[in-house]
């Protein structure tokens, strides 16, 4: 068991923040927690590390008692850059989160080159830009190997090519076994990251996960638009057709497969398909389809 | 518990506000420095000084004997004119040959005429007989110890605790220029130092120093404290590695400060006595000497403990109001409050007063026990002080980590 | 104006501004109550002083009496006994008077008929335990207090209206008033630095200067509404539960080494008008320091320090036209009107005034140079 949150409640200045929170995290994976503003996904993460005192509800991590702080040398807790001391450099921050967490000085200098930051290591903090004190962020919280990686809107103000380096650093730290849970705006990137996503709404968790729920959807440049229109109706395919003149349909009505071959079959020449995975995106837009609109 | 230290400390010293507060300390000791050479009083000075009162008394001597009508008359006046100037050109010889030993006797002598027709004297004006007889006491200690003395010496060169009455501003003013003594020797100099720095305005300026170790960290904000709360490490163990880091640097400056001065003595003058006399009140209009040297470690000891208590104070306010500007006020509000509530003659008064930790601050009459004599209370000793700022720190700051670690929440 | 109320809702509309004004009005209560219990405490004092009056005068004589035994006939300690003597008999009638509740007229002539022959004792070369100062002080005082007909109150423990009108300027405004001041108004400047919200109000159609005089006036109101607050709370409490007094009562201040005397009214005029232009002149500078530090304690620190240093410099340099040029003398501006010895208190007026426009265009200039 890495993480189990029973019926948990926090209460904010007489408003509940947290309504009854429960879920169960056994084997290492990648889980998204996803939700408008206010949701409570910071405060989740505060009442997990402890930095929040909670209400109700029980929160076992590792299988330790949540309140042991000893519990931080196994989990780390990126959160917002208002924790960084402005006057002091990257690598008085990485110096010190080392040493507290019993890691080689060597390490230093290896965390920051796997997160692209050597060049102002010895800059102080206040010279930071957004993305800058972001990366400082992450290598302090996977220095020390994690098993439980907490991460409050780690994509904040990343240019795409870090943004690209971070989830090839957060897949790397899958593979190796941590589990991350990450809290963003982001859809498309967590689409990329894992598929495995809390949906939370005023204080509560929606759904737990998307497996049953992944879906792609494809957009195909056909040769004959008419024609290929006609075979899909045939298949009784409901589909659309966008501006830029593309086929456009999900994949958990009819196999992709299934829709190629007919196609193929019936002289409809496809030229170039695109794949989007949208199960995020789309799933969130019918939960908070009202809120947004409100 | 070491990284802590480091990484606190780090915290602290980089920043451009502690190294300008630090260069402004040092200057501060540095221009004063050259403000107490300038003062000295050297043999060359005292010799300038002899001249221009013989000057004065030869114009006397003119006058008185313009006429040999008026000589006769005014015999015995000349004469003692006369004598008078033959002493004081026997003092500026001594003092051209560095001879503090003949201008010290000649001091003895004339105090011991002043102490012997004590009862007579003074008990409430300046001079008083108290007055005479410390400065004849400490003029025979030079003597007996082989000092050099600091200028001026003779017998209306002291002010005393029992000089409760200056009759007119002009005497007062007169008197103060005869008591304030300056001296650019290293031991001498860290007295005079000590008399300026260390009060509560030296207190104010450390809790600046200091005053946002704790309020930086942003508690109850989702600031750094956060950081530090989601390590590996003991909540008692962050507040502790702040106060520890805090009571640490303020050591060093201390140490700094005082070998800065000691240093600054020994190059431009000489490193002067540590056996120099300095006055401490006893009951019954008695009195006694303590060396300068333990005199000025006494004071630091009392200084630091006094700040420990100012500290204690400070996170008080830190972990109550979680903001730096209103922590510094408060606690410098609270120690100044405390110091005139305590300081004023009821509060002296209490059967408490001297358990109370306010009273304790004004460093050098403690340890002189002035403070002592006008309270009327022998019991205000360095000793009892230390005992009871050390006992209310450790309250203050058992009670800013009980509400620490509720508010950190 | 939108800018300068948002400008005054910052911080006049907050919990700390509250918390000030109930301590400030804690503290003149207090004050009261402490004048009220503590007038026995100063009748104990004069009459301590009294007492160590007649015990020194009394064994002053048995001094003289063994001094003439063994001298015989001595005309010098003759003359110097009977002045003591004088002194010892005017003593023990003086502590009579207190004692049955005489009318104060009587109190204050055989007081004064002490000090008088106090001071001739003195003039023989005697010690006494009161200085010469003090007597002079204290029988002009005493005059004026017979010609004026206004019965003494004790100096620091009065409930009479005006002169607790007047302790609670001298308390809040003179010694404390600039305390107070950067108490309402520290963050003024630098919270905006120090959370970037600085950013906010530059990122917004705003005229510069308009945002330094926003602040300042703003800061200016918040100030001086709290002072009036002081002064009419200090005036309710005196006028409700203290007694009648007379607002004529005489303040002794000193002119060239003369004494002179001016009403409690004309003083309390002259302290709020001095303080007035001393609070212009500190918030500018305060604002100015705020600009060039953007940093919460070092523009507090430099604040105290200038105006410690400059109302030091103001006591050291003797040089009698300093007092034209110094915008640092209202400090404390109750000593300013006390002791006007080589310069007078209106002398600094033009002189802060200047240097307080000259502030305030300073800092704008500052504000626009630095982040156009």
């Amino acid at each position: 068991m890495i993480v189990q949150v029973d019926n948990l409640t926090k209460k904010y200045k007489k408003e509940w923040v947290l309504q009854g929170v429960q879920f169960e995290i056994n084997h290492p994976q990648i889980v998204a927690i996803v939700g408008p503003n206010g949701s409570g996904k910071t405060t989740l993460f505060n009442c997990m590390t402890n930095l929040l005192s909670i209400n109700s509800g029980t929160i076992k991590v590792l299988e330790k008692d949540y309140k042991d702080t000893s519990l931080f040398y196994d989990v780390s807790y990126l959160q917002d850059n208002r924790i960084l001391y402005e006057n002091l450099t990257a690598y008085d921050h990485l110096q010190f989160v080392c040493s507290v967490m019993k890691q080689p000085s060597t390490k230093i200098v290896e965390v920051a080159k796997r997160v692209g930051m050597e060049s102002y290591l010895k800059k102080p903090v206040q010279k930071f830009s957004l993305g800058m004190k972001q990366h400082l962020l992450l290598a302090m919280a996977i220095i020390n190997n994690p098993k439980l990686l907490l991460m409050d809107e780690p994509l904040n103000g990343l240019d795409p090519s870090s943004a690209i380096n971070m989830r090839k650093i957060l897949l790397e730290l899958y593979e190796e076994g941590t589990t991350i849970m990450i809290s963003s705006h982001n859809l498309d990137e967590i689409d990329r990251l894992t598929n495995t996503i809390f949906f939370m709404k005023d204080g509560q968790i929606l759904e737990e996960s998307l497996k049953n729920y992944n879906m792609k959807q494809y957009f195909l440049n056909v040769n004959n638009l008419a024609q290929a229109k006609d075979k899909l109706n045939e298949l009784s395919v409901s589909y659309t057709v966008n501006k830029d003149d593309q086929v456009v349909f999900y994949d958990n009505e009819t196999s992709f497969q299934d829709v190629l071959i007919h196609l193929n079959q019936n002289d409809v020449l496809v030229e170039d398909i695109d794949i989007k995975r949208i199960g995020a995106e789309k799933r969130y837009l019918e939960l908070f389809e009202r809120t947004v609109s409100e | 518990m070491n990284n802590l230290l480091l990484f606190e400390s780090k915290k602290i010293m980089k920043t451009l506000y502690f190294i300008i507060l630090i260069i402004a300390l040092f200057s501060f000791v540095s221009f004063y420095f050259v403000y107490n050479f300038v003062h000295t009083e050297r043999a060359d000075d005292y010799i300038y000084k002899n001249e221009t009162v013989k000057s004065n008394f030869q114009s006397t001597i003119e006058e008185l004997s313009i006429t040999e009508e008026s000589n006769a008359a005014n015999k015995e006046e000349i004469e003692f004119f006369v004598n008078e100037i033959e002493e004081l050109d026997m003092l500026s010889e001594a003092a051209k040959n560095y001879d503090w030993n003949t201008i010290l006797n000649y001091e003895i002598a004339n105090g011991e005429e002043l102490v012997k027709m004590s009862p007579s004297q003074n008990v409430y004006t300046w001079p008083t007989g108290f007055t005479y007889e410390v400065v004849y006491e400490k003029n025979k200690w030079l003597l007996e110890h082989n000092i050099q003395p600091v200028f001026p010496i003779h017998s209306n060169s002291e002010i005393t605790a029992y000089d409760r009455v200056f009759d007119t501003a002009i005497i007062e003013e007169i008197a103060y220029d005869f008591y304030n003594k300056y001296d650019s020797s290293s031991v001498y100099f860290l007295y005079l130092l000590i008399g300026v720095g260390l009060n509560i305005g030296g207190a104010i300026f450390f809790l600046f120093l200091f005053g946002n170790v704790v309020t930086r960290e942003d508690i109850g904000r989702n600031g750094p404290i956060n950081f530090l709360a989601t390590m590996p490490l003991k909540s008692w163990k962050v507040i502790w590695s702040k106060l520890i880091t805090t009571v640490l640097l303020t050591f060093l400056i201390l140490l700094a400060t005082a070998l800065w001065g000691l240093l600054l003595g020994i190059i431009f003058d000489r490193f002067g006595d540590w056996n120099y006399p300095v006055l401490i009140y006893k009951p019954d209009s008695s009195f006694r000497f303590m060396e300068m040297g333990n005199f000025i470690l006494l004071s630091m000891l009392l200084f630091f403990i006094v700040l420990i208590f100012c500290y204690s104070w400070l996170f008080l306010y830190s972990v109550l109001v979680k903001q730096t500007f209103m922590t510094i006020v408060l606690t410098i509000v609270t120690l100044v409050l405390g110091n005139l509530l305590s300081g004023s003659d009821i509060g002296r008064g209490l059967s408490f007063a001297p358990y109370n930790p306010f009273n304790y601050f004004q460093i050098n009459d403690i340890i002189t026990m002035e403070y002592a004599l006008t309270a009327e209370n022998f019991s205000f000793t360095i000793w009892n002080g230390i005992f009871s700022l050390l006992i209310s720190s450790f309250i203050i700051l058992f009670a800013s980590y009980l509400i620490f670690k509720r508010k950190a929440k | 104006m939108k800018l300068f109320l948002f400008e005054l809702k910052k911080f006049a509309w907050t919990k700390k501004f509250l918390i000030i004004l109930i301590a400030l009005v804690c503290s003149v209560v207090f004050l009261f109550i402490r004048n009220v219990l503590f007038q026995d405490y100063a009748q104990e004092q004069k009459n301590e002083e009294i007492a160590l009056f007649i015990e020194t005068s009394s064994s002053k004589d048995s001094g003289y009496t063994s001094q003439l035994e063994r001298l015989g006939n001595n005309e010098e300690v003759e003359m110097k006994q009977e002045l003591n003597l004088t002194v010892l008999n005017l003593a023990r009638e003086l502590r009579n008077v207190m004692a049955t509740e005489d009318d104060w007229k009587t109190e204050l002539t055989v007081e004064n008929r002490l000090l008088v022959a106090i001071s001739e004792y003195k003039a023989t070369g005697e010690d006494y335990p009161i200085s010469d100062e003090d007597i002079s002080h204290r029988i002009a005082m005493n005059h004026t207090l017979l010609d004026l007909e206004i019965p003494p109150e004790f100096e620091h423990y009065s409930t009479a209206f005006p002169n607790f009108l007047k302790q609670v300027v001298d308390l809040f405004i003179s010694y404390s008033g600039l305390i107070i001041v950067l108490l309402l108004i520290g963050e003024i400047m630098t919270r905006e630095f120090e959370n970037r919200s600085i950013n906010l109000l530059f990122t917004l159609p705003l005229n510069r200067t308009k945002l330094i005089l926003g602040k300042y006036f703003s800061a200016l109101l918040t100030s001086v509404f709290t002072f009036f607050f002081i002064i009419a709370v200090g005036a309710l409490i005196g006028k409700l539960f203290g007694a009648e007094g007379s607002f004529a009562y005489p303040v002794l201040i000193e002119k060239e080494g003369h004494l002179y005397y001016m009403s409690t009214m004309d003083y309390l005029q002259f302290v709020v008008l001095l303080f007035a232009i001393m609070l212009l002149f500190v918030i500018a500078l305060y604002i100015y320091y705020s600009l060039v530090f953007k940093h919460l304690l070092a523009s507090l620190l430099a604040i105290i320090a200038t105006l410690i240093g400059g109302y030091q410099l103001g006591n050291f340099i003797n040089w009698t036209p300093f007092a034209w040029v110094n915008p640092f003398q209202y400090t404390i501006p109750k000593e300013a009107i006390l002791y006007q010895n080589e310069h007078l208190f209106y002398q600094g007026i033009s002189v802060t005034l200047l240097a307080t426009l000259l502030l305030v265009v300073i800092s704008i200039l500052r504000i626009k140079r630095n982040f156009n």
